[in-house]
């Protein structure tokens, strides 16, 4: 596993992806391979996890934006937590913050999540 | 080994002081200017909301000049220039200009380029001021200003010429 590579974990329906700590062009490849291997597991909402990521440029904000695409058009509900105020600064910018719904960290996104799928 | 909050350097209240850094074209070196940003901001005593944006503008102007000025070309470099003024921090970030910057942007997020080009968009919504030439000599140079008050902070009155650009949110 290399440093910036995407994690990915599922607990039941929910599926999480832990982003590194640099956020860039270079993390989509394993942010997609990640995605995809919760895609194929049918999970019915995904959690973005942000807690370990210090910096995000716009080619990562992009990735974000591409996943939440996705995952939207699979019928998922996305739940975000663990971005600095900053990077929740950028993605009202970018329009993401009304296509995804922000968690307070990763017990409040599990809850949330299994609200929405019960 | 103790922590210690004392600055390592004294930026001056009454002269411009510059400090220039060349970075090679590859993406990944933006973060020393970035971070170079960082530490002239906090020792001017920017908030920390506004370092924030200021680390943001500035990665993203090197990785402009990187990708697309330069080419990532390992022969060309690109030039930062950062200059602390008792009020202001200007940053000018200057490539060699391999492709010449466009006299407009495409709007940024298409999906056929992977939802990217957010790079000048949120340059010209973090900083007070932004100015994009092309230098005599060849090259492209994206000048950017942020100020120590916020031009909607400060007291003075109404005075347009500081804000940012701001996109059209009519249409």
């Amino acid at each position: 596993m290399a440093k910036g590579d995407v994690l990915f974990r599922q607990e039941g329906t929910l599926g999480l992806l832990d982003f590194p700590r640099d956020v860039t062009a270079q993390t989509r490849e394993t942010a997609y391979s990640a995605y995809n291997e919760l895609a194929r597991a049918k999970v019915k909402t995904l959690a973005l996890n942000f807690d370990s990521t210090d910096y995000m440029n716009s080619a990562g904000i992009g990735l974000v934006i591409s996943l939440v695409e996705d995952a939207t058009q699979a019928g998922r509900k996305v739940y975000a937590f663990g971005l600095a105020s900053h990077y929740r600064k950028l993605f009202n910018m970018v329009g993401l913050m009304e296509r995804l719904t922000l968690a307070s960290d990763e017990t409040d996104a599990k809850t949330r999540a299994s609200t929405a799928t019960s | 080994m103790t922590e210690t909050s004392e600055p390592q350097f004294k930026i001056s209240k009454h002269n411009s002081e510059r400090v220039e850094i060349f970075l090679p074209s590859t993406l990944g070196y933006e973060k020393v200017a970035r971070n170079a940003a960082q530490a002239i901001a906090e020792e001017m005593g920017f908030s920390p909301d506004r370092i924030d944006d200021l680390k943001t503008a500035v990665a993203e102007a090197c990785m402009n000049a990187i990708e697309h000025g330069n080419q990532e070309s390992k022969a060309a470099s690109v030039t930062v220039l950062l200059t602390a003024a008792k009020e202001q921090l200007e940053i000018s970030v200057a490539d060699e200009g391999l492709t010449t910057m466009p006299a407009e942007f495409p709007t940024p997020g298409r999906v056929e380029e992977d939802n990217r080009g957010w790079g000048m968009f949120f340059i010209s919504q973090l900083v007070d001021e932004v100015e994009i030439t092309r230098l005599p000599k060849g090259g492209n140079q994206v000048r950017m200003v942020i100020f120590l008050t916020p031009p909607d902070e400060s007291s003075k009155p109404a005075d347009q010429s500081h804000q940012p650009n701001q996109p059209d949110h009519s249409k």
